[in-house]
C-alpha cells in the first residue's frame, strides 16, 4: 500500500516542508512507518524520547488529520492505503 | 496598601476635570484588582441600555495587582466598558509596559466618563495629571501620534495607550494600542475612546512600589518564574515561534480557518507558520516582566512589502489576514498587521471582515458597483490591504459597511449573507475552529464578550505534555478531557479556565503562565498575592473570586435584557460540517452544545433551564444586591 508522509518540522527550528510517498506492506503501523524513515541523529533526538520508546514530549502523529493518541491506537495504529501521515507539535492556539 | 498604588484617577471629560481618589479597601477585598475591580465599577456606573458610544458609557483602565513587580509576566492590564460591537459587557486585555508605568505613576485605575467636545489626551506624570489638547494628533496614525507626543513632552520613555484613525471613525472593532504595537483589540474599546474624543493616555511613573513581605515575594515569584522556564517544551516553543507555533499543527489537523471558515486546511499554508515567519522575518520581544517573550517583531526586507515592520504577526493574525483570506504570503500578512496596528484595528475582526466580503463577492451578493470595481477574490493580498484602509477610514460604501462589523454588514446586505457572518453576539469569532474542539465550542458560546479564546482558552484539552494531560483529567474527572471532539468533561474544563482567567486578569499576569504552561494556578497566584499585599487570601478564596467575576459578567449581560438562549450561541457556520474535520462528519450540533450548556449551568449552580445564576447562588457569592437588580 502507498502512504503519504508529511515531515514539516526540523531540529534546526526551521520548516522542512517535505512530503514523501512510501510503499508499505499491508497492516503496517505508524511505528513501522517511523522506524523505516531515514531520520538523522539530530531529528531522532528532537522527535523521539531518548530511550526510543515513543514520541518526545509535545510531539504528535496525525493520520488523515486525526491524532492517533486520541482517535487511534497510538503508534500501533494501522495505516491504510492512501493514508496521510503528519508529524507535528500538538500545542495549538493563539 | 502594599503592591497597590492606592489611587483611582477619575476623569470627567464632559467637565474637563481630573481627580485622584483613594482606592476603596472593600473593592480590593471583594474584587482583588484589574478585571475584577473594573467590572464592579462598570456594573455600578453603566446603567442598563446605555449607548456604548454615548458619553454615559464609562471606560475603565485597570492595572493588575502585580504590575510593576517581577511576578511572572505581570505586565498586563484590563480595559472594561460596554462594547459597541455587541452592546454587551466588554473586557479587553493588553500587555506591553503601560500597566507598570501607570502603577508606578501612582494609580491602579483610570475611570473615564463623559465626552470631550474637542480631542484631548490624558498626560499622567506621577502626581501631575493634565488633559491636553489632541487636536494636532487627531487623524494621525498611532506611530505618528506616539512620536509627536514624545517630542512635545520631551521624553522618549513615556508609555502610550492610544487609538488610531479607526477609533476616531468609530469603527466597531477599533483597538486600543499600547506602545503602538500591542492591542487591546477585541470588542471596539477604541471606538469608545473615539466617541469621547480621547486620543490617548500617556504615562510616566517614577514612584516606588512596596510589597508586604519582600523575601516571601521574591521567593514565590522567582520560584514561579523558574517553574515556567523549566517547562522546556512550552517555554521554548513560545520563545522560538511565539503564538504562531500553533499554525502548522492546526493546518495539518484541518482546523486552521481557511476561506472564511469554509474548511480548515490552506494549501501551502506552511509559509504562515511560526517556524517559517520566525526564521525569515521575526525576532522575540516581551512585555513587562515577561518570562516567555512570545511576542514577535517582524520586518520585511524584500519583495512588494519591503519596508513593512510591526509587532507580530500572532497566530490569530496569520490566520485572520492570511489563511482565512486564502493568502499564504507572510509578508502580506505582516503588512496587514502593520496597517491594523497603526490604524488601530483588531486584526481578528478586521481579517474576518475581509474574508466575509470575499465570500459575499464570490456568491454575487456584493456587486462590482458596490466594491467600486474591485474584484474581491480570495487569495488577493492587494484586496486585503486595500480593504483594511477603507474600513479604518470608512471610505466609500464598502469601507463604511465593513466598519460596522459582520453582524450589521450582513443585515444590511441580506441575500443569505448572514450564513457567511462568522460572529455571535456581534463579535467576530477568533481563529479556532470549534467544530474540532468541544471545550472551545462551549467556552466561545458562554464568553460574555463573544466567541473568542482570550477569556477561556482551554488548551488543556490537547493534552500536549504529560503534566497538562494529567491536569485536564484532574479538573474534569475523566480521561475524555483530552479527546477534543468528546463533550464529556468539557463543562468542568470551561468553568476551571473561566475562573483562572478571571484571577489572572485581576493580578495582571499573562494567561500563558496560567494556561498554556499551566504553572501559575490558583495556589501559586494566592501565594504571591499574600506575600505582595499581606492580605490573607486562601487558594479557595482566590478561585471563589474568579467565579464571582464570571458570574457578575453574566449578570451584566442579563441586566441588558438578554436571555441565556440569546447569549449562549455560536456562529451558524459552526454547525455546518467542515470537510477537513473528521472527514466532513457532523461534530457539533445545537443539541450537543445545549447538552454541555445544561451541564455547565448545573456545575455553576445556575438555573438549569433559564441559564441564570439563582438568587441563592448569588447570595453565596456575596452578590445579593445583584439578584435584586436583576429582579427589578
Amino acid at each position: 500500500m502507498r502512504v503519504e508522509v508529511r515531515i514539516l518540522l526540523s531540529p534546526e527550528r526551521v520548516i522542512r516542508n517535505e512530503t514523501l510517498k512510501l510503499e508499505l506492506p499491508p497492516g503496517a503501523t505508524v511505528r513501522d512507518l517511523l522506524d523505516g524513515l531515514p531520520f538523522s541523529p539530530a531529528e531522532k533526538r528532537a522527535f523521539f524520547k531518548a530511550d526510543g520508546s515513543g514520541l518526545a514530549v509535545g510531539m504528535g502523529v496525525l493520520v488523515d488529520r486525526e491524532n492517533v493518541e486520541v482517535h487511534g491506537r497510538g503508534l500501533d495504529t494501522v495505516l491504510r492505503d492512501g493514508s496521510r501521515v503528519s508529524l507535528i507539535h500538538l500545542l495549538s492556539g493563539g | 496598601m502594599n503592591c497597590y498604588a492606592g489611587k483611582i484617577l477619575w476623569v470627567d471629560l464632559t467637565a474637563g476635570t481630573v481627580e485622584a481618589k483613594p482606592l476603596d479597601r472593600e473593592l480590593i477585598r471583594d474584587w482583588i484588582g484589574g478585571r475584577g475591580i473594573n467590572l464592579k465599577l462598570l456594573w455600578d456606573l453603566a446603567k442598563p441600555g446605555i449607548d456604548p458610544l454615548g458619553p454615559e458609557n464609562p471606560i475603565i483602565f485597570g492595572t493588575g495587582v502585580f504590575a510593576g513587580t517581577f511576578a511572572p509576566s505581570s505586565g498586563r492590564m484590563s480595559i472594561t466598558c460596554k462594547s459597541p460591537a455587541t452592546n454587551l459587557y466588554l473586557k479587553t486585555n493588553v500587555g506591553s509596559h503601560f500597566a507598570a508605568e501607570l502603577k508606578l505613576a501612582g494609580y491602579d485605575f483610570v475611570v473615564v466618563t463623559g465626552a470631550s467636545a474637542e480631542p484631548v489626551y490624558l498626560w499622567i506624570d506621577n502626581e501631575r495629571v493634565q488633559l491636553r489638547s489632541a487636536a494636532h494628533l487627531w487623524g494621525l496614525d498611532t506611530r505618528q501620534a506616539d512620536r509627536v507626543i514624545k517630542e512635545e513632552l520631551g521624553d522618549s520613555q513615556v508609555k502610550t495607550l492610544m487609538i488610531g484613525p479607526a477609533g476616531e471613525n468609530l469603527v466597531k472593532f477599533a483597538a486600543v494600542m499600547a506602545s503602538i504595537y500591542r492591542a487591546a483589540g477585541r470588542g471596539g474599546a477604541g471606538a469608545v475612546m473615539g466617541s469621547k474624543k480621547l486620543k490617548a493616555l500617556v504615562a510616566r511613573g517614577t514612584t516606588d512600589l512596596g510589597v508586604a513581605d519582600p523575601e516571601g515575594f521574591k521567593r514565590a515569584a522567582l520560584q514561579s518564574r523558574r517553574g515556567i522556564r523549566e517547562d522546556e517544551y512550552c517555554w521554548s516553543r513560545s520563545f522560538l515561534f511565539g503564538t504562531a507555533q500553533g499554525v502548522l499543527g492546526a493546518n495539518e489537523a484541518g482546523t486552521l480557518p481557511h476561506r472564511n471558515f469554509q474548511d480548515g486546511n490552506t494549501p501551502g499554508g506552511q509559509t504562515l507558520s511560526g517556524e517559517y515567519v520566525s526564521d525569515k522575518y521575526a525576532h522575540p520581544e516581551g512585555c513587562s516582566a515577561c518570562v516567555f517573550h512570545c511576542g514577535r517583531f517582524s520586518r520585511v526586507n524584500e519583495g512588494p512589502h519591503r519596508g513593512s515592520y510591526t509587532a507580530g504577526p500572532e497566530y490569530e493574525t496569520l490566520s485572520s489576514l492570511g489563511s482565512k483570506c486564502d493568502i499564504t504570503d507572510p509578508t502580506a500578512v505582516i503588512r496587514g498587521n502593520e496597517l491594523c496596528d497603526i490604524l488601530g484595528m483588531d486584526t481578528i475582526s478586521a481579517g474576518t471582515m475581509v474574508s466575509f466580503a470575499m465570500e459575499c463577492y464570490e456568491a454575487g451578493i456584493l456587486t462590482s458597483e458596490q466594491t467600486g470595481g474591485m474584484d474581491l477574490n480570495f487569495g488577493d493580498d492587494k484586496v486585503m490591504l486595500k480593504l483594511l484602509e477603507m474600513m479604518a477610514h470608512r471610505e466609500g460604501f464598502l469601507g463604511d459597511l465593513l466598519a460596522e462589523g459582520t453582524r450589521i454588514a450582513a443585515r444590511r446586505l441580506g441575500q443569505g449573507s448572514e450564513a457567511f457572518a462568522v460572529e455571535a453576539k456581534g463579535l467576530e469569532q477568533s481563529m479556532v475552529d470549534v467544530r474540532g474542539s468541544m471545550a472551545y465550542a462551549l467556552a466561545f458560546a458562554l464568553n460574555p464578550r463573544g466567541p473568542d479564546h482570550l477569556m477561556t482558552e482551554c488548551l488543556a484539552t490537547y493534552g500536549y505534555t504529560p503534566e497538562v494531560r494529567d491536569l485536564a483529567i484532574k479538573m474534569t474527572g475523566t480521561e475524555e478531557a483530552v479527546n477534543p471532539i468528546s463533550p464529556e468533561g468539557k463543562p468542568a474544563m470551561v468553568a476551571w479556565h473561566e475562573d483562572i482567567y478571571a484571577v489572572s486578569d485581576c493580578v495582571g499576569i499573562c494567561v500563558f503562565t496560567s494556561t498554556w504552561s499551566y504553572r501559575m494556578q490558583f495556589d501559586n497566584v494566592a501565594e504571591i498575592y499574600r506575600a505582595a499585599t499581606g492580605r490573607k487570601v486562601s487558594t479557595d478564596e482566590m478561585r471563589r473570586i474568579g467565579e464571582k467575576i464570571v458570574t457578575l459578567e453574566r449578570c451584566f449581560n442579563l441586566r441588558e435584557g438578554l436571555t441565556a438562549k440569546e447569549l449562549d450561541v455560536l456562529p451558524p457556520r459552526m454547525f455546518v460540517p467542515s470537510k477537513t474535520i473528521r472527514n466532513g462528519e457532523v461534530t457539533l450540533t445545537p443539541e450537543k452544545l445545549q447538552g454541555m450548556l445544561v451541564e455547565y449551568y448545573r456545575l455553576r449552580e445556575w438555573d438549569a433551564e433559564q441559564g441564570t445564576p439563582t438568587p441563592e447562588k448569588l447570595a453565596r457569592l456575596d452578590l445579593a444586591d445583584v439578584a435584586e437588580a436583576l429582579r427589578s
